[in-house]
């Protein structure tokens, strides 16, 4: 049985990975206990404001490899622990009935090398589906390095697998984490995405049903948003990733100058995020957003600095424009869109109209017009001074936040 | 002016309807119970009549079909003390113009419906997470809840696809009504007997378990509690055991004593 000192253990050092969500898979009851639900459920928020779905642990935190952004490195002096396939069978399956949590999320440190690793991995997955026959939702991160079959055995087993590139460029790769190379993270996950297009050919053969996702750290080495967004993009096209999670560097290493010393923004990781919504949902291409030597600007979102450098294809006539259309006006999402092209069968619709509608005018009033009217600034300086200004009252929660932990950073620095 | 007051029944809704357009009125508020009114409001007691409802139901089902009527339904599940008001207004609209109209979002009234019913689902679906099971000495898993809606017979079947081989019983507290999974079918009743749980005693260390995982998850550089209380309204943790004060030995049964009445819930 898993106790709580352990847990603690393996929960702190799983933390840090990113990937939340229970999506993509419905996998029906078929005897034993547990489903999946297609859209993911959440069972519960931390104060850090994320979900809990999925019970997010590693099999071990004692890892062979020294990456320098990772507090599970192996120069890192911090408490180690490790369960067996049996403890964490128990600890998901009692979580799970209790609806505490939608699934397992199973990692782990590599441990001696990545095929005894990854061969653990499988017993206890394969023995959580098995022998304990839970039919729920599990995710497994797979070990770079680990042999095929072992990998390909593994995805026919669980929902999803993820394989974390975890840095945006195989330079800053060789330089933080030396013994992982882009090749060894990029062949597995391309095996395993033609593995997954040939499953999805064939009836009753699942593999992987929620698909593949990865992460990387942002702003622990100097690329670009730009090199960010078109290397997202092409993971989606030629990987067919369901998801690629960004996390901003939160500093666990001070020995070393390679590191930034203070934590990135959350802000820059938001308009990653936001992105990221872009490229899978609206119909963006990398190239469209931004390009390789740029970043984001942080007062505008994303989809409103596009509008902005395309004036002329606005302002769009909102009784009128396509669907895709309207998704590309700064400030209108799906509901808004989908509301609109509802009500407008009905009759024209005018701003006071939208604003009933609660279709958020901020932005969007500078990028359309009603029956032909148009309210928005017409200057192009003028509009982004005002978005922006606005942009920054809906987020004064998230500065003073990031003026705290300089207050904090500077108190452990003896500067304050 | 004039105020329609309804009995405690679901179908008076559509006797108000009939009311209204037999009398050729527009109420201004439709209500049940006690509800402040204008001064110079006249209050007309609807009563339920058989005949009138179906033919009400039919009229409802020739301008929009059957999900128009089952909308209705869904509708008076919800908590909003003007739901009878906002149903009314609605459907008084789609009647008279013979059509689903339930998607012109423009017409405030048709917003408000769809706001009552984005309500209902948006919690139905939170609480398929929310919700927090407990083994009791008899090994039925209890699960209690207070939502806003009345929605425990929404949340119940989602859990029979989930566990269809254990049993358990869903608890709204708000209003006594109970969601009941025998292993077979679900049963929902409404029932105000006091009842007491028995736990078993795995219940304290996976509680305990949980409570450690909770804390640990958490990464303290990032609090950012807004974000936490917009995902999980501070209302719903007094049913969740990760936000409750760790478990201790008192509720614990005496040796496995069954509480009778768990066990005649289940029959």
């Amino acid at each position: 049985m898993l106790d709580a000192k352990r847990l603690t253990i393996l929960t702190e050092s799983a933390k840090y990975d990113v990937s939340c969500s229970s999506s993509g898979s419905a996998r029906k009851n078929s005897g034993g206990i547990g489903n999946a639900s297609y859209g993911g459920i959440c069972h519960s928020f931390t104060t850090d404001g994320r979900c809990i779905s999925l019970l997010k642990i590693l099999m071990t935190n004692k890892c062979a490899y020294d990456c320098l952004y990772c507090v599970n490195r192996r120069s890192n002096d911090v408490p180690r622990a490790s369960a067996t396939p049996d403890e964490i069978c128990e600890v998901t399956m009692e979580f799970y009935k209790r609806n505490y949590i939608e699934g397992l999320f199973l990692s782990s440190a590599v441990e001696g090398n990545p095929d005894k690793t990854m061969e653990l991995l499988l017993e206890t997955v394969i023995k959580l589906r098995k022998v304990y026959g839970f039919n729920g939702y599990i995710h497994l991160k797979g070990i770079p390095g680990a042999d095929k079959l072992l990998l390909d055995r593994a995805g026919s087993y669980v929902d999803r697998m993820s394989f974390n590139i975890e840095l945006p460029s195989e330079k800053s790769l060789k330089m933080l984490a030396p013994q992982k190379s882009r090749k060894s993270i990029f062949l597995p996950m391309s095996n395993m995405a033609t593995e997954y297009i040939m499953a999805r050919k064939e009836k009753n053969y699942r593999f992987l049903p929620a698909g593949q996702t990865t992460q990387m750290i942002i702003g622990a080495s100097p690329e670009t948003d730009g090199q960010i967004i078109k290397l997202t993009e092409g993971l989606y096209d030629r990987f067919k990733l369901k998801r690629v999670y960004f996390s901003s560097y939160v500093p666990t290493n001070y020995k070393t100058s390679l590191l930034p010393t203070t934590p990135v923004g959350l802000l820059r990781e938001h308009r990653l995020y936001q992105a990221d919504w872009l490229l899978r949902f609206y119909g963006f291409k990398a190239d469209e957003l931004l390009s390789t030597d740029e970043n984001f600007d942080l007062s505008v979102d994303p989809k409103c600095s596009w509008a902005l450098k395309n004036m002329h294809l606005f302002p769009v006539e909102v009784n009128t424009a396509k669907p895709e259309m309207l998704l590309r006006v700064p400030g209108i999402g799906f509901k808004s869109a989908s509301k609109i092209v509802a009500a407008r069968k009905y009759s024209k619709l005018d701003f006071n109209d939208l604003l009933k509608m609660r279709v958020v005018l901020k932005r969007a009033v500078h990028f359309i017009t009603c029956n032909g009217k148009f309210c928005g600034q017409e200057k192009l300086t003028a509009v982004k001074n005002i978005i922006a200004l606005s942009e920054r009252a809906d987020t004064y929660e998230q500065i003073s936040m990031f003026s705290t932990n300089d207050i904090t950073f500077s108190v452990l620095g003896g500067e304050l | 002016m004039i105020a329609y007051k309804l009995p405690d029944d679901d179908d008076a809704i559509f006797c108000a309807l009939f009311e209204s357009f037999t009398a050729r009125e527009r109420p201004y508020m439709v209500f049940k119970g006690a509800f402040q009114l204008s001064f110079d409001c006249r209050v007309k007691t609807i009563s339920v009549i058989p005949k009138n409802v179906e033919r009400v139901k039919k009229g409802i089902i020739k301008c929009g079909g059957i999900s128009l009527l089952s909308t209705i339904y869904y509708a008076l599940r919800s908590q909003d003390e003007l739901k009878e008001t906002i149903i009314f207004n609605a459907i008084y609209k789609c009647l008279s113009e013979r059509k689903n109209l339930l998607d012109n979002f423009k017409d405030p009234d048709m917003l408000a419906l769809f706001d009552l019913k984005s309500k209902i689902g948006n919690e139905t679906h939170r609480m398929k997470g929310f919700i927090r099971f407990e083994k009791t000495a008899s090994g039925i898993w209890y699960s209690h809840f207070s939502p806003d809606n009345n929605i425990v017979d929404l949340v119940a079947p989602h859990f029979k696809e989930r566990f269809p081989k254990e049993k358990f019983i869903i608890h709204d507290t708000r209003r006594n009504i109970f969601s009941v999974y025998n292993g077979k079918d679900i049963l929902t009743f409404k029932s105000d007997q006091p009842i007491t749980i028995y736990l078993d005693k795995e219940e304290i260390e996976f509680q305990g378990l949980w409570q450690t995982y909770f804390n640990s998850v958490n990464i303290k550089e990032r609090k950012n509690t807004r974000l936490q209380d917009n995902s999980l309204p501070r209302r719903y943790r007094v049913n969740m055991s990760e936000f409750l004060a760790p478990l201790d030995n008192e509720i614990l049964s005496p040796n496995n004593f069954n509480p009778v009445y768990l066990n005649d819930l289940i029959e």
